[in-house]
């Protein structure tokens, strides 16, 4: 340890008595070792020394740089460099003294954004399963109305029986739930009376809520309802994606629930007694299957516990009063997105509460199409993520000089570089690869649909981020 | 080129048979690796030199999930190249 450095002739004495060998004949191969090694270097071949490493020669591209003193931009020449990375045997025993060290992830201190993403992560998968599961009743309810229209009172429970044996699931049940309504609505009539007594809600929630479920029973398909969803959000572009949709929908909430719950009220009692027979052995029935659909569904998607749960419980008749509390769950997820979304939640509020008086105590409150309306009007979103865009007007034309980045085009434009994408979504004739831009190219800025740029909206920074890794790593 | 072709290089280099230059070879990767872990710097004439440095502890951040590591201090072989190979390898190129 005298010496930290050690020369190749000390190297040379060492190979020597090591092996036993004369010194010159040591030195000859350490001399031919290297300077082979350096002519297959030369050659642009890498070597590879069994328990040692191997060597390889690496191209430094040119880069600029900055001089400290003068503060000059002075480029730096490419140049050859050769490597050498150490066989995993030596670089372990290297690392001895601190081979125990392992790595630690930090957990207490989470950013925040990291904490913000996850609820919006979690809250359109849910919606997805609820979309398909609508579109599903749907098929099998207009189905289900045919047969039933054909058949007479007591014949439909077996045709029924069969879907739903056929699909094997609960959403069957769910459209049983929905005929009833329709045809009889007996049942939703027991709901409504026994949601009046145990439904003094007064958030305001619960508002938003109502409105669409009054319009289930007017209209009696369901795409009316879609397509209400969707056309007040286009007609107010410009206001926020989520707020316009909750907004109409409670504007015209007042006026359709009094004249539904005033008129059927009455009917109901005539109803009833007409068709009582029937309806009671009906109604018994599908009470049956809805609890074997909730168990066949809970076998089915035993993963998803929670949901399961959720599901089970509504299609049990027993425990309908919990639904409300499901649905203020759900609901409670919304608006909690929606303030932090967008302020304007809080303007919407006193409003609703207007509606409330009327609405609490009348409305039949039906979690299962609650939920389904919320996927509609969140999913308005998710399909203008999903529709392909189309860049006709602009708002202006940028050169690329050198230094200039979309994303800096994005900030000035828009507010928020992760919207770079769009942009280059509007020139990917010009531009190969966003990340390699040649100076000179002119690149038009084009209008991009505010609901899709908005930066308080997570969703879209979500969506754009996506896009960041489409286009990043396409190539 | 790997370890046998090498081998097979310095055999007709030095006129030494074959198992000879395998012997060599690999004493004085032991000794490189000996004298590494004694904390020395081994200097070759002409081609560069091997050295042990240490590599102080870092916090990493993951920049997708934010997930902040605490990366442990680790000791790694370093070579660099002498500034006779570093001209001869940019003459080549340029």
């Amino acid at each position: 340890m005298s010496k930290d450095k050690i020369s190749s002739q000390e190297m040379v004495e060492q190979i020597a008595t090591k092996l036993s060998v004369s010194k010159r004949v040591a030195e000859e191969f350490l001399k031919s070792l290297f300077s082979e090694i350096e002519e297959a270097l030369l050659k642009g071949e890498s070597v590879k020394i069994k328990n040692l490493g191997t060597f390889k020669m690496q191209w430094n591209e040119p880069r600029k740089s900055v001089n400290v003193q003068t503060g000059e931009v002075i480029i730096i020449d490419g140049y050859n460099k050769v490597t050498f990375t150490p066989d995993s045997d030596l670089k372990e025993a290297i690392n001895e003294p601190y081979a125990h060290l392992e790595s630690v992830e930090l957990d207490g201190q989470e950013v925040p954004s990291f904490e913000i993403e996850k609820p919006i992560i979690q809250t359109p998968e849910t919606l997805r399963n609820l979309t398909e599961q609508a579109s599903e009743i749907k098929d099998i309810l207009s189905e289900i109305q045919s047969l039933s229209a054909k058949q007479q009172e007591s014949k439909p429970i077996e045709t029924i029986e069969k879907v739903n044996e056929t699909v094997e699931n609960e959403i069957p049940d769910y459209d049983l739930i929905l005929i009833d309504e329709e045809i009889e609505t007996i049942e939703e009539e027991e709901i409504k009376t026994s949601e009046l007594e145990i439904e003094p809600e007064p958030t305001p929630e619960v508002s938003i809520a109502e409105p669409e479920v009054i319009e289930e029973p007017v209209v009696s398909p369901y795409e009316p309802s879609y397509s209400s969803a969707q056309e007040p959000e286009k007609e107010e572009i410009v206001q926020s994606p989520y707020e316009p949709t909750y907004y109409t929908e409670k504007q015209e909430a007042p006026n359709p629930n009094d004249t539904f719950s005033e008129v059927t009220s009455e009917p109901f009692i005539l109803g009833k007694k007409k068709k009582r027979k029937g309806l009671r052995f009906l109604v018994g029935f599908i009470v049956v299957l809805l609890i074997i659909g909730g168990g066949i569904y809970a076998t089915y998607f035993s993963s998803s516990c929670v949901r399961c749960w959720i599901e089970y419980d509504l299609l049990s008749d027993t425990n309908r009063m919990k639904m409300n509390d499901y649905a203020n769950t759900f609901k409670g997820w919304f608006t909690s997105d929606k303030k932090e979304v967008k302020n304007e939640a809080v303007k919407s509020e006193p409003d609703s509460k207007i509606s409330l008086p009327t609405d609490v105590v009348k409305t039949p409150t039906d979690t299962i199409e609650i939920i389904e309306d919320v996927t509609n009007t969140v999913d308005s979103l998710e399909q203008l993520f999903d529709s392909r865009r189309e860049y006709d007007e602009y708002l202006g034309e940028e050169e690329i000089s050198e230094g200039t980045r979309l994303t800096t085009i994005a900030q000035r434009y828009y507010g928020k570089k992760e919207f770079w994408v769009y942009i280059y979504e509007a020139n990917r004739d010009n531009i190969v690869h966003p990340d390699r831009i040649t100076p000179g190219t002119i690149v038009k800025v084009p209008k991009v649909d505010k609901r899709l740029i908005d930066k308080k909206n997570p969703r879209c920074l979500q969506k754009a981020k996506e896009l960041h890794d489409l286009y990043v790593g396409k190539k | 080129m790997n370890h046998k072709e090498l081998i097979s290089k310095l055999a007709l280099r030095t006129n030494l048979p074959k198992t000879e230059v395998e012997a060599l070879l690999d004493a004085t990767s032991i000794i490189v690796k000996e004298q590494l872990l004694e904390g020395k710097i081994i200097g070759i004439q002409s081609f560069g030199s091997f050295e042990v440095r240490k590599k102080e502890e870092r916090l990493s951040v993951h920049p997708a999930t934010q997930i902040r590591t605490l990366i442990p201090p680790k000791l790694v072989v370093n070579f660099k190249q002498s500034n006779i190979l570093k001209d001869k390898l940019n003459e080549i190129k340029l």
